[in-house]
């Protein structure tokens, strides 16, 4: 699609307070909630779509950049309204369950949440490379004019798979939110890191992206050992901030891949 | 130039006719956030480019405003002058670096520079004092009450 989501972060945030409120309100378990919350934000995505996108599909990156930034706007200020800007908390009964393995301590639900990442990116993966419905993304992806003279309805492909990349950060907001706080603007950090991970992978590189996402992973976990929590956010901006300078398609990608239009 | 003449002109007597505190705020704030539009407006709109850190230029001149007022006890005017400074040599620097990033891969590089001045304004506590910010004493250079 080429088209950079910024408010991909608030459907991160609104999949954390879908889990937490579950939690609260039904005592659902976040993991249960997952079946549920993964069709809602689907739903929440397809519609976001067609209410906000579609319009702007054909515009200049610059109109796009501007819908997705006010729509994320937008979403924060609603949650900040409806559930104030208070660190909300899903305490579930295994919180403080440590799992060993050799000298190392993991947390739980980081490594449920780990686990579910990467099976999730395989589906993902899976389902670009093998599905028909995948075909069709990547063929629209590659020469949009070429797949609607192929047959190809364009318009819905897009909005599947705006809807397909809303559920999968409603898949991370749900397993995030046994070890995050959540709070209206939750999402920018997380969004940060993947945009950085993308970039660096190349834009539209399934592989490349999982692969960068261990390097920032690295990244900001040896500079936080080194030079204190918190300044570790600071690295892999300026990684993020040099790569962007040195090579922009990424480290996978092709050279002018940030020239490419639409 | 003579209608940005006249509201200068207007805009220079406001402060002797209006006493009320809130109107006067409100009219300060209008100018303020109208030079902030313009400012980003040059690159936004001039130069297609747009950027979403354009907090780094303003923080780094209140930054300068209130730290020099409250650690060295310069006056405002001299702020001004730094602010302006720091903020252009920055923009040197940032514009450098970004400037041959095209749509939204620019967006993503100033995103990822305010958020680099953010933590560092955040957890550089014993410079900027972290999140809890610097007040600055309300000291007007000429005695001039308002109600």
């Amino acid at each position: 699609m080429r088209v950079v989501n910024f408010a991909h972060g608030e459907f991160l945030m609104l999949a954390m307070y879908l889990a937490f409120w579950s939690f609260t309100l039904l005592g659902l378990d976040p993991y249960v909630t997952l079946v549920l919350s993964v069709p809602v934000i689907f739903v929440m995505g397809w519609s976001s779509y067609h209410i906000v996108m579609r319009p702007v599909i054909n515009a200049s990156h610059n109109v796009q950049v501007f819908t997705t930034v006010g729509l994320s706007i937008a979403l924060q200020n609603v949650a900040l309204v409806l559930w104030t800007a208070d660190a909300q908390f899903v305490r579930t009964s295994y919180y403080s369950v440590v799992v060993r393995l050799g000298s190392a301590a993991f947390n739980l639900a980081q490594l449920v949440a780990f686990a579910v990442a990467v099976l999730a990116t395989a589906a993902l993966f899976a389902f670009l490379r093998w599905s028909y419905t995948g075909k069709l993304m990547r063929a629209t992806a590659q020469d949009r004019q070429a797949a609607s003279l192929m047959g190809i309805d364009t318009g819905r492909v897009y909005s599947l798979t705006w809807a397909v990349g809303v559920a999968c950060v409603g898949v991370a907001g749900v397993l995030l939110a046994p070890v995050y706080p959540v709070y209206p603007t939750v999402g920018l950090q997380f969004v940060l890191i993947a945009y950085v991970s993308v970039v660096l992978g190349g834009l539209g590189d399934m592989a490349g992206a999982l692969i960068a996402s261990l390097i920032v992973a690295t990244v900001e976990v040896v500079g936080s050992y080194v030079i204190g929590t918190a300044w570790k956010e600071i690295l892999y901006l300026l990684l993020f901030i040099g790569i962007l300078v040195v090579r922009p398609a990424g480290l996978f990608g092709q050279r002018g891949a940030e020239a490419i239009g639409t | 130039v003579w209608p940005a003449v006249a509201l200068f002109g207007v805009a220079a007597l406001v402060p002797v006719l209006v006493r009320d505190a809130f109107f006067l705020d409100l009219l300060i704030l209008v100018l303020l956030w109208g030079a902030t539009a313009a400012a980003w407006n040059v690159a936004g709109g001039y130069a297609g480019q747009v950027s979403l850190g354009h907090s780094v230029f303003f923080g780094l001149g209140a930054y300068s405003a209130a730290l020099l007022g409250t650690k060295w006890n310069l006056s405002p005017w001299i702020a001004l002058l730094v602010g302006a400074a720091l903020a252009t040599v920055m923009g040197f620097a940032i514009g450098f670096l970004s400037n041959r990033l095209r749509g939204p891969y620019f967006v993503l590089a100033t995103i990822a520079c305010s958020q680099v001045f953010l933590i560092a304004g955040s957890r550089w506590r014993g410079f900027t004092s972290g999140s809890e910010g610097i007040a600055v004493p309300f000291a007007p250079a000429s005695g001039r009450s308002v109600s």
